[in-house]
């Protein structure tokens, strides 16, 4: 039973506040994903959680007990790294060994709780094994079983996965879910692959420049970004600007410089604002011939032109135009379309959030 | 596998082997032609013929010398490469304005020369050196009755200044090749520093520190100058005066080439486990 509170948090390197004002509560057992963009301060937050950086200001709870002033070798934290961070000269064994024996526990108490962890992450033939003589994959799982074997309250990981490759990647999003959901450990995680963030995680914390962006369920980031910037990072937004001119029930009329008209969900935009529209590939749907018919609501059906197709197995990738706007599309293989055509796209207004710029 | 790999390898040569003679035939020139004619002609007598005559005459006369040799070479060696592990470790672990400040300090010592060292040793620790006349006018010692330190504590004096910054050089540059992440990763299941230390630290840096420990051996054995300006032809001194003093006062080359011999012979010891651990780097 442990939660994670950060109050406050404020790091400066200099003048870059690497963590601005950071506020965040991860309950008994959740893993929260803390996702952005390169430099911007997700190492800096696990660092300063594990205690290898001291906060310029702020405080860390750990189970309402403050740990800002605690040494790292006294926080019950387990460190998940990139790069391993196995210890080259000890087997498989004495690497989960080795925090159970500064613990100063019997002998057959380390072994088997060490033997435990190994069936957790399904390497119990590898126990004596040196780092160097497993793969990627597994030096990875042996990592998190290092880290799990010392129960700590809080588990935290700092793109474990960034150093495998694509396949093997997607594999451990979920084996590192199903232990997670396991061990029931509180778990900070940190990424900059949205996807990988979707598949494992409880919870999103969206962070830029030491903020945050938004947070909440994946689902619901994806589905109802709260910015451009988020909306950005999440999916291969493409963005169309305008001018809030109206409403029409729940819907919010822009219009763009060059003369469309489009319908969305504005939530919190007032008129004569200017917008963004966010317009996600699997929203652009291809209207086919047939499906043009008298009497069908013409808001938000657009001709388009098909600018480059690109085939990408599954699906279809188009980037379209119309005027100056450039949007990302998918199609199946079946109706693969080609460069050049026209085609009447509808862009659901349901499924248009419309953004402050 | 290895030896697969080998196999299909085979021994052709390929033409560009040929760009090694010049470094080759160096090699034999300057190491392997002395060092070949030096071992054949420790077993010539006087007289021209093969015999262990000086090798007997090396061991009645010189045998304190040998183990003095040996003795300050084992000595120094560990007590420079102790220095050198726990300095290295603090600057691998501090970062301060102190610690900062010693790293561009320490490595002085590596730019100056033995016999410039020899020279200041000589001033530094003489019983009338700046040491004695310090330790006088803080009332530690009588002038009278200075320490005496042309012997083997002040030789030792003289070797770890000059071969712990040396050290320090391989040994820490080791530790700053260890990524933050394995520290933290020791820190974060409980250990204390002492456990980081001697449980994560040394064991991984445990190729260079050996390397290091035996190029300052070799060194070690093989330095004239400074024990030949602190101690001379005093007894017991190192093999190194001892072979100047064969030569110079009585053109004895073939005790002297044995004398040569033994001082191999305390390297070759040390040279069979660094080529190994190499060897090993390699794999
Ligand atoms: N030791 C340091 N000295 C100065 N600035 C630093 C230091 N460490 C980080 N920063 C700065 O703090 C900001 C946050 O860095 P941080 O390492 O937390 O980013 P990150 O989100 O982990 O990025 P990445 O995805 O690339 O790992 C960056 O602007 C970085 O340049
Ligand atoms: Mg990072």
């Amino acid at each position: 039973m442990s939660n994670l509170k950060l109050i406050s948090i404020l790091k400066k390197y200099g003048k870059v506040k690497a963590i601005d004002n950071l506020n965040l509560e991860v309950q008994d057992g959740e893993l929260v994903t803390l996702l952005g963009p390169s430099g911007c301060g997700k190492t800096t937050t696990l660092r300063t959680i594990s205690g290898f950086l001291a906060p310029d200001s702020g405080d860390i709870y750990i189970n309402d007990r403050r740990i800002t002033d605690i040494p790292p070798e006294r926080r019950g934290i387990g460190l998940v790294f990139q790069n391993y961070a196995l210890w080259p000269h000890m087997t498989v064994f004495q690497n989960l060994a080795f925090g159970l024996q500064m613990r100063k526990l019997p002998k057959d108490e380390i072994k088997r709780r060490v033997k435990q962890r190994l069936e957790t992450v399904r390497l119990e033939e590898y126990e004596n094994r040196y780092p160097r003589e497993l793969s990627g994959g597994q030096q990875q799982r042996v990592a998190l079983a290092r880290a799990l074997v010392l129960e700590p309250d809080i588990l935290l990981l700092d793109e474990p996965l960034s150093n495998l490759d694509a396949l093997l990647r997607e594999k451990m999003r979920f084996e590192i879910a199903r232990i997670h959901k396991e061990s029931g450990v509180t778990t900070v995680y940190v990424t900059h692959d949205q996807t990988e963030a979707m598949v494992i995680s409880d919870r999103i914390i969206i962070l830029n420049k030491g903020r945050i962006m938004q947070q909440g369920k994946p689902e619901d980031i994806y589905e109802n970004p709260a910015n451009k910037f988020v909306a950005s990072f999440m999916g291969n937004t493409s963005f169309i600007n305008g001018t809030v001119v109206g409403f029409n029930g729940k819907y919010t009329l822009v219009k763009t410089g060059d003369g469309l008209t489009i319908y969305g969900i504005g939530r919190k935009v007032k008129k004569g604002e200017n917008v963004v529209i966010a317009v996600r590939p699997e929203n652009v749907q291809f209207v086919l011939p047939p499906d043009i018919r008298g009497g069908m609501k013409s808001n938000n059906l657009f001709s388009m032109e098909i600018e480059r197709e690109t085939y990408i197995g599954e699906v279809v990738d188009y980037q379209l135009r119309i005027k100056s706007w450039s949007i990302r599309a998918k199609s199946a293989v079946s109706n693969k379309m080609t460069k050049g055509e026209t085609v009447k796209i509808y862009l659901d207004p349901d499924k248009m959030p419309i953004l402050s710029e | 596998m290895f030896a697969d790999a080998r196999k299909r390898r085979g021994f052709i040569f390929p033409p560009y082997v040929f760009l090694l003679f010049p470094a080759v035939l160096f090699m034999l020139l300057i190491y392997a032609y002395p060092f070949i004619s030096s071992v054949i002609r420790s077993f010539i007598n006087k007289n021209g013929a093969l015999s262990f005559d000086n090798y007997i005459k090396s061991w009645d006369l010189y045998l304190k010398d040998i183990l003095f040799t040996f003795s300050i070479t084992i000595f120094n060696t560990l007590a420079s490469g102790t220095i050198a592990v726990l300095l290295s470790v603090y600057f691998r672990l501090h970062d301060s304005v102190i610690s900062r400040f010693l790293i561009n300090l320490y490595r002085l010592p590596i730019f100056i020369p033995f016999v410039v060292v020899a020279q200041m040793m000589n001033g530094f620790l003489a019983p009338h050196g700046l040491l004695n006349i310090a330790l006088a006018q803080l009332k530690l010692i009588d002038l009278n009755n200075p320490l005496q330190l042309f012997n083997f504590i002040g030789l030792s004096f003289g070797f770890i200044w000059k071969l712990a910054p040396f050290t320090i050089l391989i040994i820490y540059g080791g530790f700053q090749m260890i990524d933050n992440s394995y520290i933290e990763a020791a820190r974060s299941s409980g250990a204390r520093r002492l456990n980081l230390i001697i449980r994560i630290l040394i064991p991984m840096n445990k190729p260079s520190i050996m390397v290091a420990l035996v190029l300052i051996y070799s060194q070690i054995v093989g330095t004239f100058t400074l024990p030949y300006m602190l101690i001379g032809g005093k007894i017991p001194t190192t093999i190194t005066v001892d072979i100047a003093h064969r030569v110079n006062y009585f053109m004895d080359f073939g005790v002297a080439n044995a004398l040569g011999v033994f001082s191999y012979i305390l390297v070759f010891v040390t040279a069979i486990y660094y080529l190994k651990t190499k060897a090993r780097e390699v794999k």
